[in-house]
């Protein structure tokens, strides 16, 4: 089977026409690595896919009785048998319900006991820090019935956030922007900025990282570089990592991911008066929104954001506003 | 001629009652695997309720010397005497044991704890009631082929 498995590569790679474009050999690295945790038929396929292909691919979507999807920056392309994309999904590798069985049973590596909590939560947490994406019937165990996978791959990318650094002028930052515009991964990289002192002295700052997503730290490992002057807050919810990481880390910054819950919001601006400054991302559509949802509109309006990026899907940077004038613009 | 008759005579009885020997002994080493086995349940579940490691780990390390595991079935070294049946209770245990949460898997690991006592009950039985047998007529074996030979 092997045998095969390499003459079907050679064949393929001989047959491959070159798009001229730069591979970047870390990224595909990156991305096979990350097939550990999907079933041999469906890793075998995507194993063959074009380096160029590999090195962009943001998420691999499994869903029951589907084609095979890689979510690409240019919009969703769709696996063939023998690791080839295309547009349309006739014709494509389907998934079928042992794929999904098999994948599930290798994302959680067999202890789903151990990842109760966050299969609960609707993720699984993998090696190389990337998060999967798990549907299905929840019920009091877990999950039972997986229905699609969702494997979201997790690339630092060094440099994101010069822009925003040379333009920060101080006090909570929030990151704004629709999912899969890169709110973590700027996130990540002005952490990393601030906390190696890019900007000149380094600052102290404290991530509660719930998820694990923004270290990417998995069993005890931190894949992401995060600055010299970084403290990790693995596991513990963001309202409660907050007030710990102010009561006994004293940071500059404190930093999480997507601000969601009423409690999240209502700890943090307890912690507004200690003199720390805040950078979170939230889940934001559109310009208007960020006045519209009442997460972020509570958080604008309670003071503790000076800055806020809002990204979009089209475009790599993001546009940087000042609070005040997004206020004004909605009182108006 | 008598006496190399004799050694001859002494060779089957020692072969014969070696062979009794043997098998007796198989049948202790078997009850005394599978009260190991029973008490790397228990390490197993006690991992278990503590959380946090993978399964495949935590087999890794409860499972006795010369008894391994490679996600399907289990491999039992020969030195172990477990029979295929035994072979075939750990393996059914330990296949996808993981693929629950910790209660159910606590759970599963009480009830195949049962089964295996139960089986290393049996092999106690066995014991008690083959043990000298199984040598006795090792010997008696090999003193009938002897005056059979003589």
């Amino acid at each position: 089977m092997f045998y095969f498995f390499c003459l079907g590569h050679t064949l393929y790679k001989k047959g491959e026409k070159g798009t001229g474009e730069k591979v970047d050999k870390k990224q595909t690295e990156i991305f096979d690595a990350a097939l550990y945790a999907v079933c041999e038929r469906v890793a075998a396929a995507l194993f063959l896919l074009p380096e160029e292909i590999k090195c962009k691919a943001q998420e691999i979507r499994l869903r029951c009785g589907k084609a095979v999807a890689l979510t690409m920056p240019k919009g969703i392309y769709y696996i063939t048998p023998v690791g080839g994309v295309q547009k349309d999904a006739a014709g494509c590798l389907k998934v079928d319900k042992n794929d999904l069985n098999e994948s599930f049973r290798l994302l959680c590596r067999g202890s789903v006991y151990s990842r109760v909590e966050q299969i609960k939560n609707g993720y699984v947490s993998m090696k190389g820090g990337h998060r999967a994406g798990v549907c299905g019937v929840f019920c009091d165990g877990g999950i039972s019935f997986v229905s699609s996978i969702n494997y979201r791959l997790s690339r630092q990318a060094f440099g994101t956030a010069d822009y925003l650094l040379s333009a920060y002028k101080g006090g909570g930052v929030l990151i704004a922007g629709p999912p899969g515009s890169g709110k973590t991964t700027l996130l990540r990289d002005f952490i990393r900025l601030l906390s190696s002192g890019a900007q000149g002295s380094p600052y102290r700052v404290a991530v509660v990282d719930t998820r694990g997503e923004i270290s990417a730290t998995f069993e005890g490992v931190s894949y992401n570089d995060l600055g010299e002057n970084t403290d990790v807050l693995l596991g513990v919810e963001k309202g409660e990592g907050t007030e710990l990481a102010i009561r006994t880390l004293y940071p500059h910054f404190v930093a999480f991911d997507e601000i969601g819950g009423k409690d999240e919001l209502k700890a943090v601006l307890s912690c507004m008066g200690a003199g720390v400054s805040l950078i979170t991302t939230a889940h934001v559509g559109a310009k208007a929104e960020l006045m519209t949802r009442e997460i972020t509109r509570e958080l604008l309006l309670s003071g503790g954001i000076s800055t806020v990026v809002l990204l979009s899907r089209a475009e790599k940077r993001g546009e940087i506003l000042n609070t005040y004038e997004v206020i004004k613009a909605w009182e108006q | 001629m008598g006496a190399i008759k004799l050694i001859g005579c002494m060779l089957i009885i020692l072969c014969c009652g070696f062979f009794g020997v043997r098998l007796a002994a198989s049948l202790k080493q078997r009850a005394k695997s599978l009260t190991e086995i029973s008490l790397a349940v228990d390490t197993l579940s006690a991992n278990i309720s503590l959380g946090g490691r993978d399964i495949d780990l935590l087999i890794d390390e409860a499972l006795p010397t010369g008894l391994t595991f490679n996600g399907q079935r289990v491999f039992a070294e020969k030195n172990l005497s477990l029979r295929s049946e035994d072979c075939q209770l750990v393996s059914d245990f330990l296949k996808d044991l993981g693929m629950a949460d910790t209660a159910s898997v606590i759970k599963r690991c009480n009830s195949y704890k049962e089964l295996i006592v139960l089986q290393q009950k049996k092999a106690q039985r066995e014991v008690e009631e083959r043990y000298r047998l199984y040598i006795i007529c090792g010997f008696i074996s090999g003193i009938t082929l002897s005056l059979l030979w003589w």
